[in-house]
């Protein structure tokens, strides 16, 4: 009588024991042995390392100067040149004379806007015969630049116009140059640039008035807008630790169009040809 | 009788359960740890690829069909979705991809920024064009993947284009009574990177100190570590600097010097898995784990229309897995 229910015992147990192997959880569920269904995707996440960027970065330095006495000189003077860079959070920028905003950044390219206060000409860097030319104040610039990078490859354009009304003129820079490392501390930035000038800004630098022509006994002149000086150039740098760097930097520049033509130029006093040369000591932070 | 009945299930389910966890503490005797670039660069630098992608995801299958699949896969240069291939086919259950282009901090500066002349019109940060290319595939769990990326200044010429990275993640493995700590990369390259020689050595070494820093973070001397990857160490200058820094073992060195007990796959020579080499793998005993490599193959080297699957081979490393209490140290 009593065999049927112990076999029904058995039975239900039978049930019980396979439900109880299936149930039991197993690490062998994630072994090899042919996985079935679609891979599972685990994201990985950033491990900070603590090297953080700082809000502020920037450079200083002082160095000389061989630069054009005015623009298309023959002479040149020799100053101390000065270097501060101030960048805040990669938007906010103070780079030698030029306050500005990168408003628009990306892989490739960055836009801004900025001010920058520009030299003029100076009468006592004028020679004597020519000092009747006057001065040219130090002017306000507003401008915008777009530049574009690929690689160690750049191109960038900038144009301004005077906000001071010393000249009321505009100016057009297009620079193009490529980072070559030279070895493990030093880099050399061959480039090269092209300015472009309107009617008021050649006027003002290679233009002669009546009045400036009655004084210094060149010919009056006229400058028309154009392309005004086309110019190579080379930037070196080399590395003298972790945050020194010496810096040197030399740019033949050529005078064309009115520039070239100017009864300034032509003179005795001056050249189409415009070099600069800079050597100097910066400190990055 | 409901007391007996309940007394039996009570009986047979410890019976079960028990079992069950006498299975989970066997581990696996041996590890099969494969590292492979697989050149799978963007289209317009490499073409044709599709047609070789294919050919390491059906090698991958075919093996898993015999048993003899790599119980872990580490990919480097796996770019696109070209490669999403070897995913799909292989048959891995666990995942795991290296950041894309865009992760990671990637701080300010290039090597070869100039500070001279304007630079607010030049960008601040290296470009990345690509990702990492780095993938882990695996057959067993994965857990807390993590990565770091090398930043704009840890690297060298055309290298930097791509987001290079370490990547770690925690192998469960059953039986083991830690996760295998798993790390893969793919270090700056010697003269494909287009850039002078003390400037690509200056990238690895900072490469190699960010690894160090890594390890120093994410692991310790109580778990099994595995380093498996493009690690670019074949310049002599190179591989002693990483070996000074990266507290491991180099599995060819121990697996060359352990003579019988480790054997080389058929085709594959000692000088190719030793020093002549950029892919390597290096590991470390763990506190309760002991890993021992007893099998090392170069492989993957089978051409298609006389076109090598990639530039690089395979290099698969088995590690004998025995926990401390079995070994009795």
């Amino acid at each position: 009588m009593n065999v049927p229910s112990v076999s029904c015992v058995l039975r239900s147990q039978t049930i019980v024991f396979l439900i109880s192997v299936f149930a039991v959880p197993s690490a062998h569920a994630d072994v090899r042995t042919s996985p079935i269904g679609p891979p599972i995707y685990i994201k990985a996440t950033e491990l900070d390392l603590g090297e953080k960027d700082d809000k502020w970065h920037g450079r200083y330095g002082v160095g000389l100067a061989l630069v054009p006495e005015f623009a298309g000189s023959d002479g040149y003077a020799l100053d101390i040149d000065l270097d501060l860079k101030l960048f805040w959070k990669n938007t906010f920028f103070f780079e030698n004379g030029t306050l500005g905003v990168i408003t628009f950044n990306n892989r490739i390219w960055r836009a801004g806007v900025m001010l920058r206060g520009v030299d003029g000409r100076r009468r006592r860097n004028l020679p004597v015969p020519l000092q009747g030319l006057g001065k040219v104040d130090v002017r306000l610039d507003g401008g915008a630049f777009v530049g574009m990078s690929l690689y160690k490859f750049y191109l960038t354009g900038e144009v301004f116009t005077d906000l001071s009304g010393v000249t009321s003129g505009q100016t057009f820079n297009l620079e193009g140059g490529y980072t070559k490392e030279l070895s493990r501390k030093a880099r050399l930035v061959p480039y090269v640039r092209l300015k472009w000038g309107s009617n008021a800004h050649m006027q003002s630098f290679f233009g002669v008035t009546s009045a400036q022509s009655a004084a210094t006994g060149l010919t009056a002149f006229r400058a028309h807008a154009g392309l005004y000086e086309s110019a190579i150039g080379a930037i070196f740098e080399n590395d003298l630790g972790q945050h020194w760097r010496l810096g040197a930097s030399a740019n033949l520049g050529l005078l064309s169009g009115a520039a070239s033509n100017s009864p300034i130029t032509r003179s005795r006093y001056g050249s189409r040809g415009q070099y600069s040369l800079r050597v100097k000591l910066l400190k990055t932070f | 009788m409901r007391g007996m009945q309940a007394l039996i299930f009570f009986g047979v389910w410890l019976l079960c359960a028990h079992s069950a966890q006498a299975a989970d503490a066997v581990a696996p005797r041996v590890l099969r740890v494969l590292t492979y670039n697989i050149n799978a660069l963007p289209s317009p630098v490499k073409r044709h690829k599709t047609v070789r992608l294919n050919r390491i995801a059906e090698i991958l299958k075919e093996r898993r069909a015999k048993g003899t699949q790599p119980d872990i896969v580490v990919l480097q240069e796996a770019f696109g979705s070209r490669c999403d291939v070897i995913i799909e086919q292989s048959g891995y259950k666990y995942v795991v991809r290296g950041p894309g282009r865009k992760s990671g901090k990637n701080g300010r500066g290039t090597p070869w920024g100039v500070e001279g002349g304007h630079s607010y019109n030049k960008p601040a940060k290296t470009q990345k064009f690509m990702g990492s290319g780095l993938i882990i595939l695996s057959d067993y769990k994965i857990t807390n993947p993590v990565f770091t990326t090398f930043g704009g200044k840890a690297c060298a010429g055309l290298d930097c284009l791509a987001n290079k990275a370490i990547m770690m993640t925690e192998i469960s493995i059953p039986g083991l009574k830690e996760p295998v700590k798993l790390v893969t990369s793919h270090f700056n390259s010697n003269r494909s990177a287009k850039a002078p020689g003390a400037v690509r050595l200056r990238a690895h070494q900072k490469q190699t100190d960010i690894l160090a820093k890594f390890l120093s973070r994410t692991t310790d001397m109580q778990a099994p570590v595995i380093l498996a990857g493009d690690f670019n160490t074949k310049l002599p200058v190179r591989y002693q600097y990483f070996r000074e820094e990266i507290n491991a073992l180099d599995a060819a060195e121990i697996c060359l010097a352990t003579g019988m007990s480790c054997a080389l796959g058929d085709q594959t020579i000692p000088s190719e898995i030793l020093y002549l080499t950029d892919d390597k793998q290096f590991y470390r005993s763990g506190s309760a784990t002991l890993l021992t490599p007893v099998f090392i193959e170069r492989n993957f080297r089978e051409s298609i229309e006389g076109r090598a699957l990639s530039d690089h081979t395979g290099y698969e490393v088995h590690y004998a897995l025995d926990t401390r209490d079995n070994t009795g140290k």
